[in-house]
């Protein structure tokens, strides 16, 4: 007997998931500063059923010294979000996107990445 | 491409080098130039974007490519050898190794040849870990691609055609040795100008070859198949600007005392 299939039609949904976001952001660092400083996004699998993403400043020419930015960490449903360390949560992409920008233009981000092109240049 | 720049501050003449021929991977030996300095220089153009490829470990070997170095990770690391993981999207995946070996001036021709055989062996110990024989390895060797070193079966174990590379391995003495094509063989003598090396030295003595090729590209057969030979050269001159001087020897005035080789591989 044919065994019967219940999982029907499956695609991966169309949506920018909060990792694709992150990678698009941590790309558009590089030309900014000559690709003295970099930006990359590590993945993992957190306890429970959680994904934690890791935006990171990254210096190649210090032995690719690295200065964690911020994680992040969903489910497999991407929402609600939440940023680690600092409990903030957000339901959908247009409240993170929303908060993304304000952290990556802040001043606080400013200065880090003026400070490691500083020490790359000295 | 690769270039033993002699501790020269050639920043920019590597930009305009890498722009001219359009480079994707930059293996220098002998290079002092700070990282931030040859970036400021290889991305003044707004168009192009080099990254600076970090070792695990100080090397004579500095990597620069155009795409990001999280693409051209490090599996091994000596003072002069490098040997790092290639995997572009959509692209098999290969191995790039960059050696700059001890000079003839602080080693004889039989210590260089252990030294070829020991880099033989750490090449074929990657290529069992990754999987794979998709090898690429450049440098300056400071051999000649007719010395034992380059040519026994301990050693490299390169040869002059990709007919005979094509084998994958040769059997000495009931042991299996996995072959190297080397097109750098192509490169002797005066029939393309002046230039019959990559590296120039006149000495006293009786046996004297004047030109060298110490600056040289090993292809494993796998993708040595793929590969043009008329698509590597040994640079003298690019937009109006001449590293040879009018006898074909390199102008160490103007850029280092070996010439530049670029090379384009499909893989």
């Amino acid at each position: 007997m044919q065994a019967t299939d219940f999982w029907g039609e499956i695609g991966s949904t169309e949506v920018r998931t909060p990792l694709s976001i992150l990678r698009e952001q941590a790309a558009a660092l590089g030309p900014k500063t000559l690709n003295l400083v970099e930006a990359k996004v590590e993945t993992r699998r957190s306890y429970g059923q959680s994904i934690v993403h890791s935006f990171q400043l990254v210096v190649p020419a210090l032995d690719d010294y690295t200065y964690q930015l911020f994680e992040i960490e969903h489910g497999a449903d991407l929402y609600p979000l939440t940023v680690k360390d600092e409990e903030r949560t957000f339901g959908n992409e247009k409240q993170f996107t929303d908060w993304l920008q304000k952290e990556l233009s802040s001043e606080k981000t400013k200065k880090l990445v003026s400070n490691l092109l500083a020490q790359v240049r000295s | 491409m690769f270039w033993n720049i002699n501790g020269k501050p050639l920043a920019d003449l590597i930009a305009e080098l890498a722009h001219v021929h359009g480079i994707q991977v930059i293996i220098l030996a002998e290079c002092t130039i700070t990282v931030p300095d040859l970036l400021l220089a290889l991305n003044r153009r707004k168009a192009t974007r080099f990254h600076y490829c970090a070792g695990r470990q100080p090397c004579a070997i500095t990597i620069y490519s155009r795409f990001s170095s999280s693409f051209l990770t490090p599996v091994f690391e000596s003072k002069r050898v490098s040997i790092r993981r290639l995997s572009l999207p959509a692209q098999s995946e290969i191995l790039l190794a960059g050696v700059h070996l001890p000079s003839k001036r602080y080693m004889n021709p039989d210590s260089q040849a252990g030294e070829c055989a020991a880099l033989a062996r750490q090449i074929a110990h990657e290529e069992d870990r990754v999987g794979h024989r998709r090898t690429v390895l450049v440098g300056d060797f400071n051999v000649d691609p007719f010395e034992n070193g380059m040519v026994s079966a301990e050693g490299l174990h390169s040869v002059m055609t990709r007919q005979i590379a094509k084998r994958g391995v040769r059997r000495v003495q009931g042991r299996d040795y996995r072959l190297f094509y080397n097109p750098m063989w192509n490169h002797f003598g005066d029939a393309r100008g002046l230039t019959a090396g990559s590296y120039f030295y006149d000495s006293a003595e009786h046996v004297n070859y004047f030109w060298h090729l110490f600056d040289q590209v090993l292809i494993r057969p796998e993708l040595a198949e793929r590969f043009d030979p008329s698509h590597l050269k040994i640079v003298t001159s690019f937009a109006g600007r001449a590293l040879a001087r009018t006898d074909g020897r390199p102008d160490a005035a103007v850029g280092s005392d070996h010439l530049p080789v670029v090379f384009e591989l499909n893989f």
